[in-house]
């Protein structure tokens, strides 16, 4: 019997006041391309997205290639081997190139790989270097669905792919290609769990599960794929790739870097600092802008909640990609500025310390945001509420620093 | 048409409410003034009346909350979420009242309205930020796990500062005093301040008993009347 | 201002948005109950169906 790749025991998953699968259970070993095709809302995308480790589940657990990956009890295990995952809603960043996302989803499997053939088979070729925000709707898809398959096309061992409706928005041709892409990797010994109705996607199926019963379709063996990937260990993927999506959007100096100018201006504006003898005071001012900037939350899940892109990632790493260098380092920048503007000059000490405030501020309001993504509306939720929570812990580090 | 006994909620809102301006009638024309050198605003103390009666109803407010939110995060029990809705809105409006009466003594007495290094005031604050965060924050989501997960983890969150806030004046005394006439302890109010404290204290307790209960009664009202429109709607 | 005047217009101040809350409550609550009792009423759902999550 063939390696079981993913099995969903038992699964019992809720989405808002209801259950939506309940009872759930499958296997699904190599060279299996289950489509789930029940009808609207009977759960297709619950399971793909339980599959992916992005719903709490309510009973039952989640396994991949034997390992847990997710249970009721909350534990949330990295899966053992990477996977391909293409969301109902993208999970794209339109500020990142399409080359720069594909090759981090390599990334994520240490593997590196040429994206030529595969960008020409979806009439991608041309759009390599162009960020996506600026494809249109298909060609976006497009690009997720090949982020999906990557996984597999570099891998030599059998790999998971979860696919949520793939064919929404692709053209004929693109289609033709997922198709054909689907058979050669199962053939290649991959597994797929499909959410689609498309007529060709459903003839690929080795089984067809409306969610209460599965019909098998018999499949003869063709041609395989053959893996196009080369080996390349790279680590702190998040780290760098939280820092590519800085370095191409600005998003840190134009909301952290502006909100922290912004305020050491209101600041001089009314405030002549020659005249002001009190340490406290003068310090407090040194350590205003950090910590605004920290206020401002990190810059990067902000530019994260596009598209889902953020619960993509969360999919796949445990640890979100991040601003971690940005923070210390802005703030260490604008605590030597508030020095040279407020004291005498350079306060190295105080300049070490904004780099600390702003760093743990910028966590502090990090944790409260990502905190609310489960929610149906995350946008719709005043954060900011909550964050003067911090204001005391900075008061008391100024004035610890005063008296230093 | 409701008997008294279903409309009893209301009825201790009410009693809450008179219970409460006649407090304030005492306050103002019965309670004993201060001395003027133990207060820089010895008119404004008088605010203490509200003040403090209302932070022991803000208080039981959040302890509910708080059990409520517990109740609900890890047993999934509907009366806890019921408990949750209750004590975020009573909460946000007697910690409004504590949080604005404190800043008008404050400005009176202190000089300032708002001290950022005071620990009490701005625990307190931040309570009351919980439960306006608390309240637009589920306004602003369709009912469901997903919401009631994420808002009684805050709920739990803001459990840490219940503690703090009665702690600290023990331990940082900066602006507020420190226990005032509290049980075995020497009270700093003589008799007749304390009767007005104490029917303050009970009356506001009368009224966030009452605001609870009916706000729980609207909690029930709204999912019975959800699942009705979903029957009109043709759904489950 | 004097020490008087100025508590007089706090506790007018709050006796006030105490009673405008208290009635905003109650009409709240009445509103829902004409609501739900002509919804219900249509669809003769039984009340003690609310809640079911637990279950």
């Amino acid at each position: 019997m063939a390696e079981s790749l993913l099995s969903l025991v038992d699964l019992e998953v809720r989405r808002g006041m209801g259950i939506v699968i309940s009872g759930f259970n499958l296997e699904v070993a190599s060279k299996d391309v289950v489509v789930l095709h029940g009808e609207n809302g009977s759960g297709k995308s619950t399971v793909i997205e339980s599959c992916a480790r992005l719903m709490p589940l309510e009973k039952g657990s989640v396994y991949h290639h034997g390992s847990l990956v997710v249970d009721s009890e909350g534990r949330r295990n990295l899966a053992k081997y990477p996977f391909g995952l293409t969301l109902q809603r993208n999970g794209l960043l339109g500020d990142e190139t399409v080359e720069n996302h594909l090759m981090t989803v390599c990334a994520l499997s240490d593997m590196k790989a040429d994206l030529l053939p595969m960008l020409e088979s979806y009439g991608l070729a041309h759009r390599r270097y162009d960020r996506i925000g600026q494809l249109s709707g298909g060609q976006a898809r497009k690009v997720a669905v090949l982020a999906g398959l990557l996984p597999a096309m570099v891998s030599d061992e059998p790999r998971l792919v979860f696919l949520d409706e793939p064919d929404a928005g692709l053209d004929e041709r693109a289609l033709a290609a997922l198709v054909t892409h689907i058979e050669l990797l199962r053939n290649a010994g991959h597994a797929f769990v499909i959410a689609s109705h498309n007529a060709e996607i459903m003839q690929c199926a080795t089984r067809l599960h409306d969610l209460e019963t599965e019909t098998k379709q018999p499949h003869t063996d063709g041609s395989a794929w053959k893996s196009v990937g080369i080996k390349e260990k790279r680590g702190l993927v998040s780290t760098r790739t939280g820092h590519r999506y800085l370095r191409s959007t600005r998003a840190g100096l134009a909301r952290n870097g502006l909100t922290a100018l912004l305020a050491i201006g209101t600041l001089l504006a009314f405030i002549d600092p020659a005249t002001i003898d009190d340490q406290t005071l003068l310090f407090g001012f040194v350590l205003a802008p950090p910590f605004a900037a920290g206020l401002a939350g990190d810059p990067v899940v902000y530019l994260m909640r596009e598209q889902r892109s953020v619960d993509w990632w969360r999919a796949h790493v445990n640890r979100l990609p991040s601003a971690d260098f940005l923070a210390p380092t802005l703030g260490f920048i604008l605590a030597a500025l508030g020095g040279v503007l407020f004291l005498d000059g350079i306060n190295w000490e105080l300049s070490l310390i904004g780099a600390g405030i702003l760093w743990i501020t910028l966590t502090c309001v990090r944790f409260i945001e990502l905190s609310t993504l489960r929610l149906a509306r995350p946008n719709a939720v005043f954060i900011k509420l909550l964050v003067p929570i911090l204001i005391l812990p900075w008061a008391l580090i100024v004035e610890y620093a005063a008296s230093m | 048409m409701r008997t008294m006994r279903g409309r009893s909620p209301e009825v201790l809102l009410f009693a809450g409410f008179v219970g409460i301006a006649s407090t304030l009638y005492l306050a103002f024309n019965w309670a004993p003034s201060v001395s003027i050198n133990a207060f820089e605003s010895p008119a404004a103390q008088r605010i203490f009346y509200w003040h403090v009666p209302a932070a022991w109803a803000a208080l039981i407010a959040f302890t509910v909350l708080f059990i409520g939110s517990a109740m609900w995060f890890f047993k999934r029990n509907a009366m806890g979420w019921k408990l949750h809705v209750a004590g975020s809105e009573a909460g946000l409006a007697c910690g409004l009242m504590v949080v604005l009466s404190g800043c008008i003594w404050g400005a009176a007495e202190w000089g300032t309205p708002w001290d950022w290094s005071d620990v009490r005031l701005n625990s307190f604050g931040l309570l009351t930020l919980l439960a306006i965060f608390l309240v637009l924050g589920r306004r602003s989501q369709p009912d469901g796990v997903e919401t009631r997960d994420t808002f009684a983890a805050f709920g739990l969150y803001g459990f840490i500062l219940v503690p703090l806030t009665y702690i600290s004046t023990r331990i940082w005394q900066i602006r507020h005093p420190g226990p005032v006439g509290g049980i075995g302890a020497e009270g700093s109010i003589n008799g007749s301040m304390r009767f007005v404290v104490l029917l303050g204290a009970l009356s506001f307790t009368l009224f966030i008993a009452g605001h609870m209960l009916v706000s729980m009664r609207i909690t029930d009202m709204e999912q019975r009347l959800e699942r009705a429109q979903k029957r009109l709607d043709g759904g489950n | 201002m004097d020490g008087m005047n100025y508590l007089s217009f706090a506790y007018l101040g709050m006796i006030a948005a105490i009673a405008v809350w208290t009635w905003t409550i109650v009409s709240r609550s009445r509103s829902i109950e004409d609501r739900l009792a002509a919804v219900e009423a249509s669809i003769g759902i039984d009340p003690a169906q609310a809640d079911e999550l637990t279950k």
